[in-house]
């Protein structure tokens, strides 16, 4: 049989991605430092470090901690600033041969609106990610988990963007994600990377005290990753499906399986990023296994997947089978 | 019923719990042989955790892969006539490759290595080590590279009774301070001979060693607090790709002298 070349590229809102990849914020530094060891246009798309207005040397060490199937850290948003950003940084961003997604952090709805403001014209920058949901600052959760304030921000951020996408990255640490989801979506992003980090704490039992300096920090790794499809799956099916608004999936994925859960889930492109501190070339192995995943059952694109999940009205399976009883 | 996993021994159990690692393990490079397109790496560890445990658990033919080299290597100092290389149990693979560019530079060297006790300096004696902290040739590793070697034990076990301090400050005074030191081991260990250089105006370059994430500058984990001019009087550079060393003089320790 003729093997047919499979089309993995997606449509994130406005922007065309070469493929449903995209690395995570927090994950992959600015840009260049994955260069020597993979072919960052392989990537759907990058996303750099948080950008915040002031340079921030985050918190002391120690910053991580290992922990079973996944790691705990606590950087505390230690970037350049705006203005070494946009000196140093943005005019790298061209290097790496697909669209940059800028991640935006702050302290106030200012914070934010200053960064995006400075930054939406700007050329090189595809999108930029407002990350609500850092769980390792002192007020940074705040915003991402009340919908009034994070559907504030976003309306906000919203009459200073032009040209970027405006992608809102939600917190898992809520009691109903859809709801975040929603005021996210009524701010005006146009789309969602979901999730971030979970709120976690690690004890050293010789010394009585938290592993990480911080006393806590965000969960991340494959131990995350049923939790992280749960939620994209809640989203999806109760917010972004019925308006259009695209998904970045992420949390815990390593391997193109993984992502071919997310993408079933209801995710259009899927983020690595723990995965990547152990093999920055998984990006290349996940699109290298979709397009054999696809080509095996003889689907054309990658697209053909995305919210596929069988699944019943009360959320159960729809496998038919005997009727229980 | 048994349950298994193909490829792990159906005992421990534990052992199979505490393999749900994730993260890779810095290790520094002992030694490196060329043989045509392939190399062999010395690594030399010692088990403290599920990661190294995993990996001494490892038989030969295994397979795994690494990363690297990464950072940046011990540079030798100029103008002075002894590079001293100090370091404190499993710390010494560093200066032992370090050992080898100097003879190749045709520079002389000097190491000391240190442990709590015999049991935990892994290096292979010809001879038994000096006892009153004088330089031989009694560690094949190092002679290998031609440098005479002390050896100290905090209880006597081994060569010298004391500890790399005390060692490192004879040494020097019968060098009347004609050299640059080089360190590898515990923070405090560092710390000491950081100190004791300082007071004496001699170069000392320290590896250090921090919990890291990804070894290639991303994860910002592995900060190391560096004195500086600015008005806070110090700023973080990353261990993984800034360091591992450097120079001992600006280092903020994190342990207590």
């Amino acid at each position: 049989m003729q093997a047919t070349a499979v089309d993995l590229s997606v449509q994130l809102g406005r922007l065309r991605l070469a493929n449903p990849v995209v690395t995570v914020s927090g994950t992959c530094g600015y840009g260049m430092e994955y260069a020597p060891y993979f072919d960052l246009a392989r990537l759907g798309a990058f996303t750099t470090k948080a950008v915040t207005p002031e340079p921030r040397i985050g918190n002391e060490p120690d910053r991580i901690c290992e922990v079973r199937a996944g790691m705990l850290n606590a950087i505390g948003l230690a970037n350049v600033g705006l203005e070494a950003f946009v000196r140093d940084k943005l005019p790298e961003l061209p290097k790496l041969g697909c669209p940059a997604l800028v991640n935006v952090a702050g302290h106030s709805i200012d914070d934010y609106v200053k960064v995006c403001r400075a930054l939406d014209p700007l050329p090189g920058i595809a999108g930029l990610e407002l990350n609500v949901s850092c769980p390792n600052v002192a007020d940074g959760l705040v915003f991402g988990t009340d919908p009034g304030l994070l559907r504030e921000l976003v309306t906000a951020v919203r009459g200073v963007v032009r040209r970027a996408l405006l992608i809102v990255k939600l917190s898992p640490n809520v009691s109903d994600v859809a709801a975040m989801a929603r005021a996210a979506i009524e701010g005006g992003a146009e789309a969602l990377s979901v999730i971030n980090t979970l709120l976690g704490m690690a004890i050293d039992i010789d010394e009585w005290r938290p592993m990480l300096a911080n006393g806590t920090g965000g969960l991340s790794g494959p131990a995350i990753k049923p939790i992280a499809v749960q939620m994209v799956s809640r989203v999806y099916r109760a917010v972004a499906r019925d308006v259009g608004v695209p998904i970045i999936g992420m949390g815990g994925v390593q391997t193109w399986e993984d992502a071919v859960e997310f993408l079933l889930a209801g995710a259009t492109a899927v983020g690595v990023g723990t995965a990547l501190f152990i093999d920055p070339t998984t990006p290349g192995k996940i699109c290298d296994g979709l397009a054999a995943y696809l080509q095996r059952r003889g689907l054309a694109s990658v697209r053909e997947l995305v919210g596929q999940l069988k699944l019943g009205e009360g959320g159960s399976s729809a496998r038919p089978g005997p009727a229980a009883g | 019923m048994v349950t298994w996993t193909p490829g792990v021994p159906l005992n421990p159990i534990d052992e199979f719990f505490q393999r749900e690692t994730v993260l890779r393990r810095p290790f520094s490079i002992g030694g490196l042989r060329r043989r045509g397109a392939t190399c062999e790496i010395d690594i030399i560890g010692r088990t403290i955790g599920p990661g190294t445990r995993f990996l001494g658990s490892m038989k030969p033919g295994d397979e795994t892969d690494i990363l690297g080299p990464l950072g940046r290597p011990f540079i030798p100092v100029e103008g002075v006539m002894v590079h001293v290389l100090v370091s404190g149990g499993v710390g010494f693979p560093p200066l032992l490759w370090f050992a080898d560019r100097l003879q190749r530079e045709r520079r002389r060297a000097t190491a000391v290595c240190g442990a709590r006790t015999r049991d935990l300096l892994p290096l292979t004696m010809t001879a038994e080590p000096d006892s009153g902290g004088r330089e031989t040739m009694c560690a094949s590793e190092f002679a290998a590279s031609s440098a005479p070697t002390i050896i100290t034990s905090d209880d006597g076990t081994i060569g010298m009774k004391g500890t790399t301090a005390d060692a490192l400050t004879g040494l020097l005074d019968r060098l009347g301070n004609d050299a640059a030191v080089y360190t590898c081991g515990p923070e405090r260990m560092m710390r000491r001979v950081a100190e004791i250089c300082a007071a004496r105006r001699v170069a000392c370059r320290a590896a250090l060693e921090r919990v890291m994430g990804c070894g290639m500058g991303t994860c910002q984990s592995c900060v190391v607090a560096l004195k500086d001019e600015s008005e806070r009087g110090w700023h973080y550079e990353l261990c993984c790709t800034h360091g591992p060393v450097f120079d001992a003089a600006r280092v903020m320790w994190e342990s207590h002298a």
